[in-house]
């Protein structure tokens, strides 16, 4: 590029680059330093954490055509026969209404005799999903879209999966993505282990899903009334059964970018957002929840999940911080919050002569002795959920009250915290993750809106532990966590609440700005993050995934000074 | 009908001291429908003797001129091919030897694919089993011809994969391909020896039947045995087959996009050569290059043939040619 010419990090140089990104005419990514990575290794010779299975059982792969060109199907088909793992059978579904498109695809049985072309009258992509799924003759299928290509070892991890542990029902794993021509590795999303509030949120689960094929026609395969989000209604189906789902952390599979896909381009596809939000609306009334969802304007695939009100009674109790400023805070909290609850708040009783001037109704004062928490709780009635709150932040709703109690009277959840962003924008608590045997604080230092390898920074999340920073609990549970002892601060009580089946949810829309800092908590963990990456700011992944062994520091992308020295 | 015999084509030149080791590992193989036959390219030692005495059960040919490795394969493989029952080939160099299990791995992994060109196993080097010679071979995108994982340590191959094309030094041909071909040779003849296997790789590649490196068994190659005494004319043959391969088999808009990183390669070549003190290797590369000028019309000539049998898309076709695989 021209651009070369140019001096190095000069304000013309960079000048020129933001042209011709913009414009097009280069492919841009930030993630060269990736592949060079991944382009170097995983190829004819590679190092596998597996051994590859000689007597497995069958998968099928099932690949939906329609109007496939040869330079995408080619690769595919190279990619399913390339695989280590021999035992599979490729099912390609020919819809197109092309007759040279039709005649170059069924030219792929010549390839291997396990590959089949069966051609189906278009009827949207559903229904020729399911004519592949009724064909298949495999244990277990797995979904591919026509332009993607697999890893030569992916089979080989799920038939290792799946033979050691028969019980799986859904297996999925990491990816990341081809560009257009096929010549790059771009932005791999490592994924967390099964966080089902995560799903509500947003399908992190897209590619590659291995299910059974009793489930999947247990299921009633894919509906064609939700075309555009028929994967995400299907994985919430298939996870609505109880079956065990696992994850493989290893990039198994490769979407391609390809031009005109949801890929690469979101703006066509308001039908996506219909059917994204019929088929949460689906999943939750199969599980007898009552909710509000919404998609986000301008941001498909991503939905905001309000769980109504159904408790009778919420206590919010403020923690003596002895702070300057307290009182202003605590008052701006309780006369700004609006919920349909009844609600009554435990302040502290020092501030009891500055607050009693605002004459709030709904408030009792409490002496911040060792045993506070533990006589307010056995008071508190059954049906209600409390909410401790253990720093100086603000919200940014008035109705984060409702959400959050929401989020805590959920079965599956054991307690919710909303995240806590600081004045800079810059997070300070996502909940805490546990690695190898300790806890880190996810994302603590990016920027709200910020995207990594492990997603985006504001999505919700479930977490190995929650930061004792604002913390919402079911009574009955704050109850059950008292053992012997009555004094017992918010640390011990979570670290007892771990102990409960559950999951720890932080919540991304509900979010408080943390006015004065805490230094975030430590504890002594499942793996909600992933092996790959390192718990600070830096993307620092480790290849132990399909590849050779091989640490990387990639640079953490701060805004950088012409004066800063490389 | 099944063919399932394999025959064995070893072409030899002045090397009798490794035919016996070649022969042993063939009679070593699992697989029992084996047919050996041995072409002579008018060796100037006892090769025809040697064997004739000591191997009975090897099918001599005998030649009366040095016909080269292309031609010599070519007669060897339309001897083989009268017999009915052959449906495979397998080229073996005569300072190659194979493992036991190496006719039946491969054939294993044949019986699945229907349109396949060659088969190879990983080829190691016969003096260090732990060091390979090649995977696969193929053309990069500045037109050289380069061996696959070329002196890498072997750590181990877990599974086939489709590749480029497969070094004729121990490789498996189907007959299939061999009798779909457009010409009426496998080999081409303008090639005397060097790069003959690049353009059947390349020529299988173009017409949709791949080529796969199948793992659990290996062969080892010494590497240049026969002209491993004159270096400088394998570097002249090398780049004189070079430029007629490529146009005899290439797309145009592909030809064009690699023709001027040929151009800065080679001059980089001469130059490099020159500094390390080989003037005479460097003007055997020039001189084979402005030889292989002359040779354009003819390599365009036999590209008529080919016209209508390409079966891949052109991107596809870049995107092997980056690693070979």
């Amino acid at each position: 590029m021209l651009a070369k010419l140019l001096p190095y990090n000069s304000k013309r140089r960079k000048l020129v680059k933001t042209i011709a990104r913009s414009s097009g005419l280069i492919q841009t990514s930030e993630d060269y330093h990736y592949n060079n990575i991944t382009s170097q290794s995983g190829g004819i010779q590679r190092i596998l954490d597996v051994e590859v299975p000689k007597n497995g059982p069958l998968i099928s792969i099932v690949v939906p055509a329609y109007n496939t060109p040869g330079y995408y199907l080619e690769p595919l088909i190279d990619s399913v026969v390339d695989q280590s793992y021999q035992n599979w059978e490729l099912v390609l579904v020919n819809s197109s209404d092309n007759d040279d498109i039709s005649k170059e695809i069924k030219e792929a049985t010549l390839v291997d005799k396990r590959i089949r072309v069966i051609s189906v009258v278009n009827r949207g992509i559903s229904s020729t999903t399911n004519r592949g799924i009724d064909e298949a003759k495999g244990e277990y299928i797995a979904f591919m879209d026509h332009d993607d290509t697999l890893h030569p070892d992916a089979l080989a991890y799920c038939a290792s999966a799946v033979i050691n542990d028969p019980d799986i029902g859904l297996l999925y794993s990491d990816e990341d993505k081809l560009s257009d021509k096929g010549n790059l590795y771009l932005d791999p999303h490592f994924k967390p282990d099964w966080s089902p509030d995560l799903l509500n949120n947003v399908n992190y689960i897209t590619h590659f899903v291995v299910v059974k094929k009793k489930l999947a026609l247990a299921v009633d395969k894919l509906d064609p009334k939700k075309d555009g989000a028929q994967d995400y209604d299907f994985i919430m189906k298939v996870a609505d059964q109880g079956t065990k789902i696992t994850h493989i952390p290893k990039i198994l599979y490769h979407w391609r970018k390809a031009k005109g896909s949801t890929a690469a381009d979101f703006q066509s596809k308001n039908h996506v957002l219909d059917a994204g939000v019929k088929s949460l609306e689906d999943h939750f009334a199969r599980n007898a929840i009552e909710v509000d969802v919404k998609a986000f304007e301008g941001k498909p695939g991503f939905y905001k999940v309000n769980y109504k009100p159904r408790h009778a009674k919420c206590n919010v109790i403020f923690m003596p911080l002895k702070s300057p400023g307290e009182e202003a805070y605590v008052k701006s909290i309780i006369r700004s919050t609006k919920s349909q609850y009844n609600i009554k708040f435990f302040v502290p009783s020092y501030l009891e002569k500055k607050l009693q001037y605002y004459q709030f109704k709904n408030i009792s004062y409490f002496s911040p002795n060792n045993n506070f928490l533990y006589d307010i709780s056995c008071d508190s009635e059954k049906n209600g959920v409390t909410i401790i709150i253990n720093s100086v932040a603000l919200p940014f709703s008035s109705k984060w009250l409702d959400d959050l109690a929401g989020y805590a009277w959920q079965k599956h959840i054991v307690a919710a915290s909303p995240s806590i962003i600081g004045v800079d924008n810059r997070v300070i608590d996502k909940g805490l993750i546990n690695i190898s045997g300790q806890y880190y604080p996810l994302f603590c230092g990016y920027e709200e809106f910020d995207t990594s390898y492990f997603g985006e920074v504001e999505w919700t999340r479930n977490v190995d532990m929650l930061n004792d920073n604002i913390v919402a609990i079911k009574n009955s549970l704050l109850k059950a966590s008292f053992g012997k002892e009555k004094n017992i601060d918010l640390d011990k009580l979570l670290q007892s609440l771990s102990k409960q089946a559950g999951y720890f949810t932080v919540t991304g829309h509900i979010v408080f700005q943390q006015l004065m800092s805490r230094p975030p908590g430590k504890g002594k963990g499942k793996a909600h993050y992933n092996p790959n990456l390192s718990p600070f700011g830096k993307d620092y992944f480790q290849l132990n995934s399909p590849t050779l062994m091989r640490t990387v520091e990639f640079p953490y992308a701060l805004k950088e000074d012409e004066n800063d020295q490389k | 009908m099944t063919r399932n015999k394999v025959a064995f084509i070893i072409v030899g030149w002045n090397n009798e001291d490794l035919l016996n080791d070649c022969f042993e590992s063939i009679y070593a193989q699992t697989y029992d429908e084996i047919d050996i036959y041995f072409v002579d390219n008018n060796s100037a030692d006892n090769s025809v003797k040697h064997v004739k005495d000591h191997h009975k059960n090897v099918k001599v040919i005998e030649l009366n001129k040095n016909y080269g490795f292309a031609k010599g394969n070519n007669i060897g493989i339309s001897q083989a091919l009268k017999d009915e029952n052959v449906g495979y080939v397998a080229l073996l160099n005569t300072d190659a030897i194979v493992k036991e299990n190496w006719t039946e791995t491969l054939l294993a992994f044949a019986k699945d694919k229907p349109r396949f060109s060659s088969l190879q196993s990983v080829t190691l080097d016969y003096y260090n089993p732990t060091i390979i010679d090649s995977t696969h071979i193929y053309l990069n995108h500045y037109g050289q011809a380069t061996q696959g994982s070329y002196r890498d340590h072997f750590i181990g191959i877990p599974g086939p994969m489709r590749v480029f094309g497969i070094n004729a030094a121990a490789g498996l041909y189907s007959r299939a391909f061999i009798e779909a071909q457009p010409y009426k040779n496998l080999f081409d003849e303008t090639m005397f020896m060097y790069l003959e296997d690049v353009d059947v790789a390349l020529r299988a590649t173009l017409m949709g039947w791949p080529s796969y490196i199948v793992p659990n068994t290996s062969a080892y190659h010494m590497g240049s045995a026969s002209s491993g005494k004159n270096p400088n004319f394998s570097i002249y043959m090398t780049f004189r087959n070079n430029t007629g391969l490529l146009v005899k088999n290439m797309p145009f808009s592909l030809l064009a996009r690699m023709l001027p990183s040929v151009i800065k390669t080679d001059y980089l070549m001469v130059r490099r050569l020159k500094e390390i003190g080989k003037p005479a290797a460097a003007k055997k590369v020039v001189r084979g290059r402005l030889v292989s000028l002359l040779y354009i019309p003819v390599f365009l000539f036999k590209r008529l043939r080919l016209i209508g049998k390409k079966q891949i898309s052109r991107r596809h076709l870049w995107s092997l040619m980056r690693n070979g695989y």
